[in-house]
């Protein structure tokens, strides 16, 4: 028999409760929302928590909102709610893209929006879908509630700007208002339950046919998912045309991303993806912008 | 009157609703009285010498009850074909060689007793390199190898190398052929390791009784092998082990040797006569078990203006990894096929084993056919096009068929490659349809192969008549998942004349079953085909020489059908086989015969070894195996990725006795060798560990990777005269061409040839910008 | 720490003393000797481990014992009623999609989740359905030929 992967479990049914046992527990406790990557982390043993705090009973599974008023999801929400929300599907379909093709069935089943989010991995779906709608963390902790811009959420791979005890409860998707566009490219070697090598999202409200706002999102091209400013100077304010959506691929590839070798793909490559996954969101999110999709 | 037979029909799998059901019993699944967990204590360096091991804490720890290391044993060899393994060993020559063993009460105190176990290595410079290693006189990874015992024509090693074994095939004048050849293409072929990938993780219970005797339960496919092996290193004699292999989830080659079982075996033996199991999990499994070889070669090629090739020449270093183990099987073997399936005058080749210090590798499905055919395929395509030739024609113009004489001169008796080509290229039709998305690029490959068996492994199998007239086969084949079980009741029913339901084929024990090696080189069909239709027949006559008492008619007159034996002249008279399982009764009491066994064996009457120098033999394999498949891909060109859409293969089977069960063969190897073309590979960083032992960055194929379409077809053209209903074999052959055919198809989809596995993405990339740099954007 | 957990387990209603911070995975196998369930990775990404929690197939390895209080849980072995095979099961035996069989478990589970939130998937959705689980023997052809054999069974 394998050993148990903590000592206590607690089980909250209030957000005041679980900050309550963090703060108790201080540095040896972890949060558990749909555990797809917490239990792995403990049964290879990167972290060793003595306590787990299971936050599955908090009334956080959610959805609400709509587009011209914004979005409020749950943390606990789990890829599968998001995946088949019907308010989702008909308003945002660039997070249920994000839900489907986060991993197999049976992890879309557990994995939760927050649990994306607060696991920091630069390659993850949610977290790289959500940078580019200006998505805002909401936090409860022991001093109180804040909130936190996502793409400022984040310290490096695994590392959060959480503070002791403090846990998400809500992901705040500001309104949309009028035509946009969203389109969220994950470029994998294997068809679907794969990392990616690469992901890119695109949000783009028009000005007629100028971009008007725009924000380019990338994943697994740095310490965290990161926001393309190079890309999004490019196109920000210009008549929209595929040339100008190839040079917002390249200046993201060049002068936005930063590239390591490692065992799902090289620099070079991941470079070289960049530029057309960048290129192929942003084509894809202007021609929905524009009534395509 | 119409008899029901079995062989050729598509018989459900007789073991299949236990495997549903979740009742099959793998060894993971095994719990008994009293059971410890053992695990094992491995090397941290590639190649070091331990200094000194300290227990002290790890022995602290509670529910501990053993702690065994190099020190505890005597030094006992052993090996598949090669005896250069301990069970511990003081020297470590991989990322993980055993060092020694923890047992406890449970597997978490197991587990931390062998992380506290102190170990001081000196550290020696290690080689990871095969061609390096091949060169390398510094550094010599089993300095001893010249007082090593091993099988001769499989151990053919140079003192003072790293090189356990070289194969040499010497036919014709190579160099002549070359001189008269109007075109000479040359390539190398890189091939990375890769694993099996069975879902089943290596597992085992081993225990000791107080009076010696030793039972392994193990997930294997060589319960006989792995006794030999667990002999000879623990120094027991066979007679007081018993192994018997539970359901095996996955083999593909990786559970062919004895590995865990032999350490599990030695802690064991300290261990209070109580069970001790030994269970890996997937990170221990990949990161320290088995591999498939990794492969440099190099090949040329001679052909001459009208399109025959006249020489070839190979050179191949097989990575072992750090013990011999299968690889040099592999390397003669692999050697002797790597020419390819094709008439060719004027062949050498050169086939080495390398000791490497890296993870063992080990059989794996195909034998190293799938590597060469991926070099000499790519060749025939690149010849093809340089001649205008079709590759279709080219490979037809050149291909082997019956009467002929393979690379090692061996003539072949059934050989339907010419039949598997036509298939192929048939149902596969004329046209490609072509992508309407300008970014991809549409492409057809084929590739043909060839395969050999064995021909050193007898077996042997026992059938018993039930007292209520079923029958018990005790089978020497190992049903791994391919189906041997339901392949043998169906021709064990035919030859008997009886229900399939009335027979049951129980598991190997080695106490009681008869010999069989393993389940290994796609032999089973033929081999415990042919020794369960002796066994069937030893039986039937005897059943036949009973009834004949009983009916009093003479056996002539006698024949067996729907378990009864009835009379031909009279069919009315008969009775069920029941009536004489126990031998005859006469009417006094008295008893003549007795309880009914049949027994069969298989051997190669007209085997023959290779001759050393020229690799020449009269009949190395028992038969030889043909296919064909073609490919359909389409490749992003954008962003390199492959998609293969279509895949139609043939197989020389010489008869399907379960056509489905070939099929799934065929479809399970076509997705295995897509796996091996485009995404798997074992990353092994400069220290020698592994880096991605896991199953999301190693990636295998998921359904999401399948082609839309798979057609799998079984050719029966040329029954094979030794075969059992003319029976072949099918689970190597099935996995050799994908890789090529796929490597094909995209050089015609983009015009660049690429020599590496996998196709990766990227090597995609590369190639088409070494292809035309301007047409880069 | 351990203590009663109470669930239900293959519609019978079972209560049993073990560590909630183990997975759900070591619990069936070792608690309650369910050992149909099979592990093959301890990931998340084979499948082979998969059960029905609560109406949804999961990974009972990436699950803590802690979810199966008060839960609805349902392992390959409650599958067969009143000695019939489910039609899932007959349809991988006809299919020929039992080759290693170690894989099979955690499909059908899998399987059996699929046709009851969508009786008639499509082969796209056979595929977006199956992508969790990894048969090496296969080549997946049988397995998608069992899904449509059970969906014709359980139509009747």
């Amino acid at each position: 028999m394998v050993a148990p992967l903590a000592k206590e479990i607690f089980e909250p049914e209030t957000v005041e409760e679980a900050i309550n046992i963090l703060h108790r527990k201080g540095e040896d406790a972890a949060i558990i929302a749909g555990g797809t990557d917490l239990i792995i982390s403990l049964r290879e043993g990167v972290i060793q928590p003595a306590n787990i705090v299971d936050i599955i009973k908090l009334p956080l599974n959610y959805i609400k909102g709509s587009r011209a008023k914004g979005f409020q999801i749950g943390a606990t929400t789990t890829a599968k709610d998001i995946s088949t929300s019907g308010l989702l599907k008909k308003e945002l379909p660039i997070l249920v893209d994000a839900a489907i093709h986060l991993g197999g069935p049976q992890t879309i089943e557990l994995a939760t929006i927050g649990g994306n989010i607060c696991n920091a991995s630069p390659c993850a779906n949610f977290t790289n879908v959500l940078a580019a709608l200006d998505t805002v963390i909401k936090i409860k902790g022991p001093d109180g509630d804040r909130e936190m811009m996502l793409k400022d959420f984040f310290r490096g791979p695994g590392i959060t700007g959480l503070k002791r005890a403090e846990v998400v409860t809500e992901i705040e998707i500001p309104a949309i208002p009028g035509a946009y566009g969203a389109s969220y490219v994950k470029h994998t070697l294997r068809k679907e339950m794969d990392i990616a090598i690469v992901g890119a999202a695109a949000l783009i409200i028009p000005d007629a046919n100028k971009v008007g706002k725009i924000r380019v999102a990338l994943g697994s091209v740095g310490a965290t998912v990161l926001l393309a400013e190079n890309a999004r100077k490019i196109l920000e304010g210009k008549t929209f045309s595929s040339r100008l959506a190839e040079s917002a691929g390249k200046a993201a590839a060049e002068k936005d991303a930063s590239y390591i070798d490692d065992v799902r793909a090289s620099a070079a490559y991941r470079k070289k993806i960049t530029r057309i996954a960048v290129k192929k969101a942003v084509l894809d999110a202007w021609s929905m912008a524009k009534g395509g999709k | 009157m119409s008899v029901k037979k079995y062989v050729g029909e598509n018989i459900t799998d007789v073991r299949s609703v236990n495997k549903v059901t979740g009742a099959t019993q793998y060894a993971a699944d095994i719990n008994l009285p009293g059971m410890l967990y053992a695990v094992m204590i491995r090397s941290e360096y590639a190649h070091a010498v331990v200094k000194d091991i300290d227990l002290s804490e790890a022995l602290k720890v509670e529910g501990v009850v053993a702690i065994v290391t190099y020190k505890d044993f005597p030094e006992l060899h052993f090996g598949t074909y090669v005896h250069d393994q301990v069970a511990f060993t003081e020297h470590p020559k991989y990322v993980g060689d055993p060092i020694g063993a923890a047992a406890a009460e449970t597997e978490e105190a197991a587990e931390k007793a062998a992380s506290l176990v102190r170990i001081k290595y000196e550290v020696l410079p290690h080689i990871l390199n095969p061609e390096e290693a091949f060169k390398s006189k510094e550094i010599i990874i089993h300095p001893n190898m010249h007082t090593y015992k091993g099988y001769a024509g499989f151990f053919n090693f140079k003192k003072g190398t790293n090189i356990p074994n070289h194969l040499k095939v010497r036919k014709g004048d190579v160099e002549k052929g070359f001189a008269e050849a109007d075109y000479v293409v040359e390539s190398r072929i890189t091939i990375p390791p890769i694993y099996h990938g069975n879902i089943e993780t290596h597992a085992c219970v081993c225990k000791y009784d107080p009076d010696g005797r030793l039972t392994v339960q193990s997930t294997t496919q060589g319960p006989f092998l792995l006794r030999e092996m667990l002999s000879t290193a623990i120094g027991l004699p066979m007679n007081r082990i018993t192994v018997v292999h539970t359901a095996v989830g996955g083999g593909f080659g990786g559970k062919i040797s004895g590995n865990i079982e032999i350490r599990a075996a030695a802690i064991a033996q300290k261990c209070e006569y109580r069970p001790v199991k030994m269970v890996l999990s997937r990170r221990e499994e990949w990161e320290t078990v088995y591999t498939r070889q990794a492969l440099v070669g190099y090949y040329k090629t001679g052909v001459s203006k009208d399109g025959k090739i006249i020489a070839r020449k190979v050179t191949l270093y097989w990575d072992a990894g750090a013990y011999a183990d299968y690889e040099v099987s592999v390397a003669r073997s692999a050697g002797y096929m790597s020419a390819g399936p094709y008439d060719i005058p004027n062949i050498w080749i050169d086939s080495y084993a390398i000791y490497t210090n890296k993870l063992v590798a080990t059989a794996y499905r195909g034998f190293g056919c799938s590597e060469t055919t991926f070099c000499y395929e790519q060749d025939m395509d690149i010849i093809a096009d340089k001649f205008g030739l079709d590759p279709v024609k080219f490979r037809l113009k050149n291909a082997l068929e019956r009467g002929m004489e393979n690379a090692t001169g061996q003539r072949l008796r059934s050989c339907a490659l010419k039949d598997c080509i036509n298939l192929v290229n048939e149902k596969a039709g004329r046209e490609t349809k072509k992508s309407e998305n300008d970014g991809i690029k549409r492409g057809r490959g084929i590739a043909v192969m060839h395969k050999f068996t064995v021909h050193t492994v007898p077996t042997a199998d026992i059938v018993k008549l039930n007292e209520d007239g079923t029958i018990t086969l005790e089978t020497s084949a190992v049903d791994i998942g391919q189906g041997s079980n339901t392949v043998m009741a169906q021709i064990l029913a035919d030859v008997l004349g009886i229900g399939i339901d009335k027979i049951t084929v129980v598991p190997i024990n080695t106490d009681y079953s008869g010999y069989g090696w393993q389940t290994a080189a796609s032999s089973k069909t033929f081999f415990n085909g042919n020794s369960t239709i002796r066994a069937g027949l030893d039986l039937r006559r005897k059943i036949l020489h009973y009834g004949s008492m009983v009916l009093h008619i003479p056996e002539s007159d006698l024949a067996t059908r729907d378990g009864k034996i009835y009379s031909l002249s009279d069919p009315d008279k008969s009775i069920p086989f029941s009536a004489v399982s126990l031998g005859v009764f006469n009417e006094e009491g008295g008893q003549y015969g007795g309880p009914v066994i049949g027994y069969g064996v298989f051997t190669v009457e007209d085997g023959s070894f290779l001759d050393t120098e020229t690799g020449q033999g009269r009949k190395p394999s028992a038969f030889w195996m043909f296919a064909a498949m073609i490919a359909e891909v389409e490749v992003n060109t954008e962003t390199g990725n492959i998609r293969v859409v279509r895949f139609v293969s043939a197989n020389d089977v010489g008869k399907a006795i379960n056509p489905k069960m070939v099929q799934g063969q065929i479809n399970g190897g076509a997705i295995q060798g897509l796996g091996s073309a485009l995404f798997e590979e074992v990353l092994i960083n400069r220290e020698g560990k592994v880096m991605n032992a896991n199953m999301h960055d190693y990636k295998m194929p998921t359904i999401g990777d399948c082609p839309d379409e798979m057609i799998s077809i079984p050719v029966e053209t040329q029954p094979h005269p030794d075969g059992p209903f003319g029976a072949k074999g099918v689970g190597e052959p099935a996995m050799a061409c994908p890789a090529a055919a796929i490597a094909n198809a995209v050089a015609d989809a983009l015009g660049v040839r690429i020599y590496s596995m996998p196709l990766t993405p990227e090597k995609i990339l590369d190639a088409l910008e070494k292809k035309s740099p301007k047409e880069v954007r | 720490m351990k203590r009663d957990i109470k669930c239900t387990i293959n519609g019978r209603q079972r209560t049993f003393y073990a560590d909630p911070c183990a997975s759900v995975l070591d619990v069936l196998r070792d608690v309650l000797h369910l050992m149909g369930t099979k592990e093959g990775c301890g990931t998340g990404d084979c499948g082979a481990c998969t059960i029905i929690w609560n109406g949804k197939a999961v990974n009972s390895c990436l699950l803590l014992a802690n979810r199966m209080e008060n839960a609805e849980i349902w392992t390959i072995e409650g599958l067969m009623k009143d000695g019939e095979l489910h039609p899932i099961q007959q349809a991988f035996i006809e299919a020929g999609a039992t080759q290693c069989g170690f894989c099979n478990p955690g499909f059908i589970m899998r399987i059996k989740a699929m046709l009851e939130e969508n009786p008639d998937p499509t082969d796209e959705e056979i595929t977006q359905g199956l992508v969790g689980n990894i048969c090496r023997c296969t080549g997946y052809k049988a397995i998608r030929d069992a899904v449509k054999i059970a969906v014709k069974k359980q139509r009747r």
